[in-house]
């Protein structure tokens, strides 16, 4: 299992194979409308992390949280995954919301198909947290234990290229 | 004549439980009585009052750097993510990480000890 943090330098054996740090990817993060659909629009994009950032706005009719079916449609096409941070979670104001807001989004990913990632994306060693509860975290979320599984275990995006044979003379 | 006992709950109709075992990393020593109400109001404030009636959660035994909880098989997720949602203890950063889950208090307090030795 892999987990992906925001910083360089000694960290807690939490069982992960591999840590990554977000430099070594193309994250962008969540925010307002335009900064999303940039987001899944571009291709060279790895991750749109947090989509749910930042709206806090309580509709009567709908929860707000930063993604819908087209924005879902785009990510699937443009094979970028949607991250959902553990660390997000422990410093939100109100975390029913947020988690309410991470419920509709994963529940729109599994519908289209779109690749989600969990981590921790810590900013510090204090907000890791261990992979099997990170995997629990997954299964509250309303993944299978399979999709959990896979969504701790994030694969950089390779991309294709394409091969230019030239003509005969 | 005796006090009369009522019949015992057959095996088959009791709660299925678990025990989770969990450890505390912080900085300094924590004491024993903060770390217990903390991992209360945690399950609490993330399961809520009627959520930890259903689970059945029961705080089996706890030290300042470890303990155990009991819960029911269908919880064990929430409750894990419940006891990763505690950042602070006494204003102290700390990572709460569930060590060992079994059905065997005895496994549990060994798994839980044999990670602990390990680390």
């Amino acid at each position: 299992m892999i987990d992906i943090v925001q910083f360089s330098g000694e960290s807690f054996p939490l069982g992960f194979t591999k840590v990554l740090l977000t430099k070594q990817l193309h994250i962008i993060e969540g925010g307002s409308d335009a900064v999303n659909r940039r987001a899944v629009e571009n291709k060279q994009v790895d991750i749109l992390l947090s989509p749910e950032k930042g709206r806090s706005k309580k509709y009567l009719h709908q929860r707000d949280a930063g993604l819908n079916q087209i924005l879902c449609k785009l990510a699937k096409k443009n094979k970028i995954a949607i991250g959902f941070s553990f660390s997000s979670l422990l410093h939100a104001k109100d975390l029913s919301w947020t988690l309410g807001q991470m419920l509709q989004n994963i529940r729109l990913c599994r519908k289209f198909k779109v690749k989600m990632i969990i981590a921790s994306f810590a900013k510090n060693k204090w907000e890791m947290r261990a992979a099997s509860d990170l995997l629990a975290f997954a299964t509250i979320l309303g993944l299978t234990p399979k999709e959990a599984k896979a969504s701790l275990n994030f694969q950089k995006k390779t991309r294709d290229l394409k091969v230019i044979t030239p003509k005969p003379l | 004549m005796g006090v009369r006992k009522i019949k015992p709950i057959a095996p088959n109709l009791r709660e299925k439980k678990r025990y989770l075992a969990y450890e505390v990393s912080s900085a300094k020593v924590l004491q024993n009585a903060d770390v217990k109400s903390a991992v209360q109001l945690g399950l609490q404030s993330f399961m809520g009052t009627f959520g930890c009636a259903k689970a059945g959660v029961v705080l089996v035994e706890n030290t300042a750097k470890k303990g155990i909880i009991k819960v029911q098989v269908k919880y064990v997720d929430q409750a894990k993510t419940a006891l990763a949602l505690i950042k602070e203890i006494n204003k102290q950063k700390v990572i709460v990480k569930t060590v060992k889950v079994s059905g065997m208090l005895h496994q549990a307090k060994k798994g839980g000890l044999k990670k602990h030795a390990t680390n």
